[in-house]
């Protein structure tokens, strides 16, 4: 036999993508915390990188069911693939296909639409409509952000005021971002119009309060107050200074923060309990956001779901993120506020800021002024 | 401005990225910093980290340009746009720079971009996602800490707490989320503190009030070789090299709120130990054994290795350094304290040899460059001090406010990072 015939085999099985790609794919999927499966990661990764551009679509569903970290090393790899082969060999239908496609992972989508991007900029036009209400937060943007320029547009064309109007309500039904949610309340409320940013953001503004109790030293995150061990609004308890009672509290303004200074009076080393209930459309996946200066613990149902243990360190909106299971209906939530012993006067705030969104950031909760019905310490 | 202004075709220049230049190169490795650093293939001319080779803010490179001017083009060989913004300062390997940068409405878009030092073409960019928060203060940003580098290896680090390694060639090595590992590791002013490569080792400082540690990782697989717990309070201020001594290995400084550590790069065990309220934003200068601790003025100390301590052989008040780095250069420590005078002290005893007003308020650490201490403020004003019993001021605008970073100096240049470009001056 020839020996170029012996090498026929070996040509035909040469294919380093598709002989291993499968078990390339599973190393990159099994990395995990503190650097677990870096080696063999290391060893598959210049494989996922030889990928030809004109076969993106692996690499795209190599992203479905990926942890964070998988996720880069996949992205890296598609970048290096781009940057080798151009821009002009990535398959732009199946990347179109991709993003549309919502059962596929919100990153692995977001890379396919910034590639789309470069490859055409007329895409975000085009794609937009079908993104207004996407679950993720990124590919909504821009789609959002061409209804706000499309109403700027009619506003600046001196279109009529129910058409401007109807624009801007328009592109915040679809907002989740704060940036541009405030500037289309911004755009609306300068034409007289209201606009309810609490409800929108899902920002909680009925609250019980009660406090304050002891933190000295700041002993009082650990300790367990009879809040946490079964909640009765009508109870009375041995409060720091004395007896203290729960207190309804309705937040103000767009902000919708608890601030305990103005409610329970100013002071340090004090600890306070927030509790709320609120009404969920349906059960499932939902995101708890809140902000605050202060340490806090987060339950909700009666189970911890967040504790950070850290003062006056930057507080913004969306400070924390903590994923929880809601349930249809009521639920119940309950957060303790600690306040510390600095006495800069940056470290005066003792606030809480609380939203229930969904994974998107649009607000899902709806409050009414009821009063508990049950007895959160018999489910801890 | 989108697009790259670039003078460097005016004149042929020797191709640095031939096989060529780099056994030359190969041939000068800087024999100081390889002996510091146990081994990393730096090169005496490369910026390879925050504050350069030596951590000292000193350039060795001569033959850069005295001044410059944005206005007329001069010394300014090219300025290439940035895709987000960034305290980090570049880096300088080669014919290299890195910058780092972060994005988008959440600064959730981590980059690295690689550019050609000559001409200021992009080589490479490469992008992530932040795994940890990148909740920080509007003043700062999540591309806070500088990079670190050697020959083979560019390692980034943001204020999401995400580490990142790759070649030269922008290739990836690992990709570590640090707070993803340890989800309370976070300081919502953000953290800015800057990797060091010692050897294989990368180490990082994640000091806050949730989890806090220092780690080692290693350079080549990224996995850890140490942790060690650190106080739960925010340090912003970059693990500083201690070069060792003759048949020594290199030790690294670790800033603490309450006093500074210095540990063994290859297990994270401190070898010394030295109480001081130390400055959290501020790093050390080094020089051989010498120590200069910003710490409510300046404590010079000396390492003794020998006996595993450090002692103070000074303590100046005076020279309170603020958010700027102090930089060590001919004897002559050179600290920015509030609200911008520039103090000269004699580095043997810490006697003041002069002072000059500057317009503040600094964020940068200075460099000297051939004689010269280039301060750049927060307005983006550029002062040029000679190094000279009898100061002169030289002032230029890069006509963008908000500089955070330091500049670095190599490759031929001088590179200023604002959040919207990257510059260099060069002749």
């Amino acid at each position: 036999m020839p020996a170029f015939l012996l090498a026929v085999p070996l040509l035909l099985s040469a294919d380093p993508v598709s002989s291993d790609w499968p078990s390339a794919v599973a190393a990159i999927r099994a990395i995990d915390q503190h650097g677990r499966g870096h080696a063999e990661a290391a060893r598959a990764w210049p494989r996922l990188a030889a990928l030809p551009a004109e076969r993106l679509e692996d690499l795209l569903a190599a992203f479905d069911g990926a942890n964070p970290l998988a996720a880069n090393w996949l992205r890296a790899a598609g970048e290096t693939i781009i940057e080798r082969d151009g821009l002009h060999k990535a398959p732009r239908q199946v990347l179109l296909d991709w993003v549309l496609d919502r059962k596929h992972d919100a990153r692995g989508r977001q890379w396919a639409y910034e590639l789309l991007l470069q490859i055409d900029s007329r895409a975000a036009e085009q794609l937009g409509p079908r993104l207004l209400d996407d679950p993720s937060a990124e590919l909504r943007r821009d789609a959002v952000q061409g209804l706000i320029d499309k109403a700027d547009a009619l506003d600046r064309a001196g279109g009529d005021r129910p058409a401007i109007v109807g624009a801007y309500r328009q592109a915040l039904k679809h907002a989740v971002d704060r940036d541009q949610v405030r500037a289309i309340a911004d755009s609306l409320r300068r034409r007289g119009e209201s606009v309810d940013l609490p409800r929108h953001f899902g920002l909680l503004q009925q609250w019980h309060l009660v406090g304050p109790f002891d933190n000295t030293a700041g002993k009082g995150f650990a300790a367990e107050y009879p809040p946490e061990r079964a909640l009765d609004l009508d109870a009375e308890y041995a409060g720091k200074h004395g007896p203290v009672r729960w207190l309804a509290h309705q937040t103000k303004g767009d902000e919708a923060a608890i601030d305990f200074n103005e409610r329970l009076g100013e002071e340090k080393a004090v600890v306070a309990y927030a509790f709320a209930r609120f009404s969920s459309p349906g059960k499932g996946e939902a995101e708890l956001r809140f902000s605050s200066s202060n340490a806090v613990k987060v339950w909700l149902n009666g189970r911890q779901v967040a504790a950070f243990e850290i003062y006056h360190a930057g507080s913004q909106f969306d400070q924390y993120v903590a994923r929880v299971e809601l349930a249809e209906g009521a639920n119940e939530l309950l957060v303790k506020v600690c306040q510390n012993e600095q006495t800069q006067s940056w470290a005066r705030a003792w606030k809480l800021q609380l939203r229930v969104c969904d994974r998107a950031g649009a607000g899902i909760a709806r409050q009414e002024p009821v009063a508990p019905r049950s007895q959160p310490g018999e489910s801890r | 401005m989108d697009s790259i202004e670039n003078n460097a075709d005016r004149s042929v220049r020797f191709r640095r990225s031939s096989a060529r230049y780099w056994l030359w190169r190969a041939v000068v490795v800087c024999t100081a910093a390889f002996a510091a650093s146990g081994g990393p293939a730096v090169f005496a001319d490369d910026w390879p980290a925050f504050r350069g080779g030596a951590r000292s803010g000193v350039a060795t490179e001569k033959g850069l340009p005295e001044t410059f001017d944005p206005s007329t083009g001069a010394n300014v060989r090219w300025k290439a746009p940035l895709p987000g913004r960034g305290p980090s300062s570049p880096i300088i390997l080669g014919d290299r720079v890195v910058v780092t940068a972060a994005s988008g409405p959440k600064q959730a878009t981590l980059h690295v971009i690689c550019f050609d030092a000559s001409s200021g073409r992009e080589l490479w960019h490469r992008r992530f996602w932040a795994t940890g928060h990148t909740v920080v203060d509007s003043f700062g940003g999540v591309a806070a800490p500088t990079p670190a580098g050697d020959a083979e290896s560019i390692v980034a680090f943001y204020s999401s707490n995400d580490l990142v390694c790759l070649d030269l060639k922008g290739n990836l090595k690992w990709f570590r989320g640090l707070a993803y590992d340890w989800p309370q590791t976070r300081n919502d002013v953000g953290m800015a503190s800057s990797p060091l490569i010692v050897g294989r080792t990368v180490i990082v400082q994640c000091e806050n009030q949730g989890s806090s540690f220092a780690a080692g990782i290693d350079l080549g697989t990224g996995e850890d070789r140490w942790r060690i717990d650190r106080d739960r309070s925010a340090v912003w201020s970059s693990p500083t090299l201690l070069p060792g001594g003759e048949g020594e290995s290199p030790l690294a400084l670790l800033v603490g709120r309450a006093g500074l550590s210095a540990v063994d790069p290859a297990n994270g065990k401190t070898v010394w130990s030295y109480e001081a309220a130390c400055h959290t934003i501020a790093s050390p200068a080094v020089a051989a054994d010498r120590v200069f601790l910003p710490a409510i003025g300046i404590h010079a100390l000396r390492a003794d290795r020998s006996k595993a301590e450090a002692v103070k052989l000074w303590y100046e008040a005076n020279l309170r350094s603020d958010n700027a780095s102090p930089t060590l250069n001919d004897g002559r420590l050179y600290v920015i304290k509030p609200p911008g005078i520039l103090l000269c002290a004699d580095a043997e005893n810490g006697s003041l040899r002069w002072q000059k007003r500057l317009t503040g308020p600094f964020w940068a650490s200075p460099v000297v460059v051939d004689g010269r201490l280039w301060c750049v403020n927060h307005a983006g004003l550029v002062q040029m001090v000679t190094l000279s019993d009898d100061p002169k001021v030289e002032n230029v605008s890069l006509g963008e406010e908000g500089v955070l970073a330091s500049p670095a100096v190599g490759g031929g240049g001088i590179f200023f990072r604002t959040d919207r470009h990257l510059w260099k001056i060069a002749r």
